[in-house]
């Protein structure tokens, strides 16, 4: 398929496809970045299907949710680990 | 082997010593300021040959015994699939998480939702709301149960809710519908998480929040599923932990037998 008529998502999955030669991914997106939260959906559903994990994170720069993502984090480390 | 799993959660700590895989004691307090000295406080004087630490405190107590923790997630998906093998999505509302988690049909953890950084829609909103209520919290749940209609609430961050609360009963609203109204707010907000990881079928609902009968038919209801509830769903994440420590545990004795 051409690059030209790709979903901008699909586009995204091909690069990350390319990049990591297809271990897992965190999907990190800064809080209100519509663009990339609404496109995070598409690409997880994408790379889900090929066997890619993916974790997606939404947050700001601030660190009161520390803790909810490191839990996030191991708890995605052990999906991963336990595969 | 005696396995012991400790939780250490927002609101409680629990304890949990399994000997071969059955549950053999258990043990709650409440978290306080200092959450290590409680988890020292209940496991004194307990005899277990390996020991996990999960919940918000598992990297205080991890550090203090010198044993693995793991995250709830990981806990929460061990117990339950060990309480009901068949479970392939488990609900979770605790202090201040909630978490969404779907199983392979193995076991393996799947894919999990977590609510957003506050702890809005939790079982310390049910808390406070109660409180606001002046309802302690099993006539919260009894009088929201019997309420014919439902006043709405519209915040879900739980100090707007609280003038939310305030302001309707300044108008006159009967306290048995709000509190029907907080229920059905904290339930279509679980049922969202749960909608993100599966589609519709069986709930193993854990957590503190699982205590709550109006939450128990709510969630039912919305999620169009049958709702399984363990006998002690605050256990469920300290079981998980006492289930990974056995496993740990027999993999060390196993590394000391085969060691030349």
């Amino acid at each position: 398929v051409s690059l030209l008529f790709q979903h901008p998502a699909q586009k995204i999955c091909g690069r990350i496809f390319y990049f990591t030669g297809g271990f897992h991914v965190i999907h990190y997106s800064l809080q209100f970045c519509s663009p990339y939260t609404i496109e995070s959906g598409p690409v997880e559903a994408d790379l889900e299907t090929a066997g890619i994990p993916v974790l997606r994170l939404e947050t700001d720069y601030s660190q009161e949710d520390a803790g909810h993502i490191k839990t996030r984090v191991e708890a995605f480390r052990e999906r991963i680990e336990a595969r | 082997m005696r396995a012991a799993g400790i939780d250490i959660g927002s609101r409680t700590v629990k304890l949990a010593v399994i000997d071969g895989g059955e549950l053999a004691l258990s043990r709650r307090a409440f978290t306080s300021h200092d959450p290590l000295e409680t988890a020292r406080g209940l496991i004194d004087g307990v005899e277990y040959d390996a020991v996990a630490a999960t919940g918000y405190g598992r990297h205080l107590v991890k550090d203090f015994l010198g044993c693995p923790a793991i995250s709830e997630i990981k806990a929460f998906a061990l117990g339950a699939r060990a309480i009901l093998p068949r479970c392939r999505v488990v609900l979770d509302i605790g202090g201040q998480d909630t978490k969404a988690i779907s199983l392979a049909e193995t076991g393996e953890l799947h894919k999990f939702e977590m609510n957003d950084k506050c702890a809005a829609g939790t079982g310390r909103f049910l808390e406070v709301m109660a409180a606001a209520l002046g309802y302690t919290l099993d006539e919260f749940s009894a009088a929201a149960l019997s309420a014919g209609r439902v006043e709405k609430i519209n915040n879900m961050c739980t100090v707007f809710a609280e003038s939310e609360v305030i302001s309707l009963t300044a108008r006159g609203a009967a306290r048995h519908e709000v509190a029907l109204g907080i229920h059905k707010a904290v339930a279509s907000r679980s049922v969202a998480l749960l909608m993100r990881v599966a589609l519709p079928q069986e709930v193993f609902f854990a957590g503190g929040a699982a205590m709550n009968g109006c939450m128990r038919e709510l969630i039912g209801r919305e999620f169009g599923a049958p709702v399984f509830v363990p006998a002690d769903p605050q256990l469920v994440g300290a079981f998980g932990a006492a289930l990974h420590a056995a496993k740990a545990g027999m993999g060390q004795v196993r590394d000391k037998v085969s060691a030349p």
